[in-house]
């Protein structure tokens, strides 16, 4: 399975440099630059990318396998189907947990202080592991479906995930309120979030491969 | 050691509006069978039930003296398959695409694909999406060969190419079976390819076997009504109902 997850590295390395990119430029600002107001502002960028990467990782990858209908080539080769699905969501996994990293450093570099809702490594965690169900849904829509449906169920996700609270009848919530309310929970709940997102994720891959092995090419 | 490289007993897979149905045939060791039919009498579909691509409806599927469907990775190290269509991945390399295949073959022999890249022109450096279809198919032809299989099955790998690729392609197949262990079932609806390399041919029509047999049988069985009669002919009478 290492091959196939360093294989999905390989091919969707421009999502990969991207983000190393912006957090590298991000960290070499807090070193340089002294207004608060730009730091501020910079780190802004870092909450917005930890809530895409998982899924728009795993969405690129499943896109360019079906762009080059290799699904059955994989099939093809001497190795369990069940490989080639948990590889798409390692991979994707694999990524978040390297973009908290960098996050950590970008945080550190930009001396921003925890509290009142300022970002953290704590609350990028949070919000990378709260995309990982939003990730794990469009993989198994992938595996039964293809990369259409895919992509219409990140949309779908995306908007129940983040933005139908803002919609409820009567909420007052705001993205800002919302961010807020996430940077700031208690530790023991962010753990509780982040366990239940992590077992979602892993359940969704048992899913899938079971969707995989039956499934015709 | 058994004498048969493949076995289809009474395969059968029902999709809407097409039926494969009893697919029974049997590939001995050391020799070259062409499958050969009209478009959509079934050919693929059997060939991508025999890779586990597909799964019968019923029927049994004896690769190499095992089932399939128990024995998937241990058999798939046994076989080379080229596809009706090369998919790899456009953006890599040929060397990088030949590194992940090689990967999963303990067989797996880098010298052996240098060997037929360098014959069949293929560069090592070029990006697949920058290769032609003919030069796909000889990639196909290298990485399937390349772990040096027991049982080599290809799906319709002449089609589309030019007279000489075809012909590079075929010569290869006979040299493949010359050391008597090794087999090769291939699909074709291009009856001249049968009649230069196949030992053995299935004739497939509307998703039901119309004859399997030794080439020359056939031939010979043929010609007792026409005695000009080709596999082409053969093909036609079975396509139109007759036997």
């Amino acid at each position: 399975m290492l091959g196939l997850i360093w294989k999905d590295f390989r091919m969707n390395r421009g999502m990969l440099v991207l983000p190393a990119v912006v957090a590298a430029g991000f960290t070499l600002m807090g070193l340089v630059v002294n207004s608060r107001e730009s730091l501020v502002f910079a780190a802004s960028i870092l909450p917005v990318y930890s809530s895409m990467i998982v899924p728009f990782f795993a969405l690129n990858s499943v896109t360019l396998e079906e762009k080059n209908r290799t699904l059955a080539f994989l099939r093809s080769l001497p190795m369990n189907p069940g490989a080639i699905v948990a590889s798409k969501f390692v991979a994707p996994f694999l990524v978040g947990l390297a973009w908290m990293g960098l996050t950590a450093m970008a945080v550190a570099a930009l001396g921003i202080p925890a509290g009142e809702g300022a970002f953290s490594l704590a609350s990028a965690a949070l919000l990378v592991c709260v995309t990982l169900p939003v990730a794990a849904v469009q993989l198994v829509v992938f595996f039964r479906s293809g990369a259409g449906a895919a992509r219409t169920a990140l949309l779908v996700t995306w908007f129940i995930l983040f933005l139908s609270p803002m919609l409820l009848p009567g909420s007052k919530l705001g993205a800002m309120s919302l961010f807020v309310m996430a940077a700031n929970l208690k530790p023991g709940v962010s753990g509780l979030v982040a366990a239940g997102a992590l077992v979602v994720y892993f359940a969704c891959m048992l899913i899938a491969q079971a969707i995989f092995r039956r499934r015709e090419l | 050691m058994s004498d048969s490289a493949l076995v289809l007993d009474n395969v059968c897979k029902r999709y809407p509006g097409f039926d494969l149905q009893n697919v029974s045939f049997e590939l001995p060791r050391g020799y070259i069978m062409g499958f050969v039919g009209p478009n959509g009498s079934g050919k693929t579909t059997t060939i991508r039930m025999i890779m586990s691509l597909a799964r019968p409806d019923s029927g049994r599927i004896t690769v190499l003296s095992q089932q399939m469907a128990e024995n998937e990775i241990r058999l798939k190290q046994r076989i080379g398959y080229v596809p009706e269509n090369h998919e790899f991945y456009s953006d890599m390399t040929v060397a990088w695409t030949a590194q992940f295949v090689g990967r999963h073959y303990p067989t797996w022999s880098p010298e052996r694909l240098r060997e037929l890249l360098e014959k069949y022109d293929v560069n090592p450096r070029k990006k697949v999406g920058a290769l032609s279809k003919g030069t796909k198919a000889k990639l196909a032809m290298a990485l399937a060969l390349a772990h040096q299989p027991e049982l080599l099955i290809l799906d319709e790998p002449t089609s589309g190419l030019d007279p000489i690729v075809r012909r590079e392609l075929l010569s290869d197949l006979l040299e493949f079976v010359a050391d008597g262990d090794r087999s090769v079932l291939f699909s074709t609806h291009i009856t001249s390819d049968l009649e230069r390399v196949a030992d053995y041919i299935t004739l497939i029509v509307d998703g039901r076997i119309a004859a399997s047999d030794e080439r020359e049988t056939l031939l010979e069985r043929a010609r007792a009504s026409n005695p000009t009669a080709s596999i082409e002919d053969l093909l036609w009478a079975c396509a139109k109902g007759g036997r």
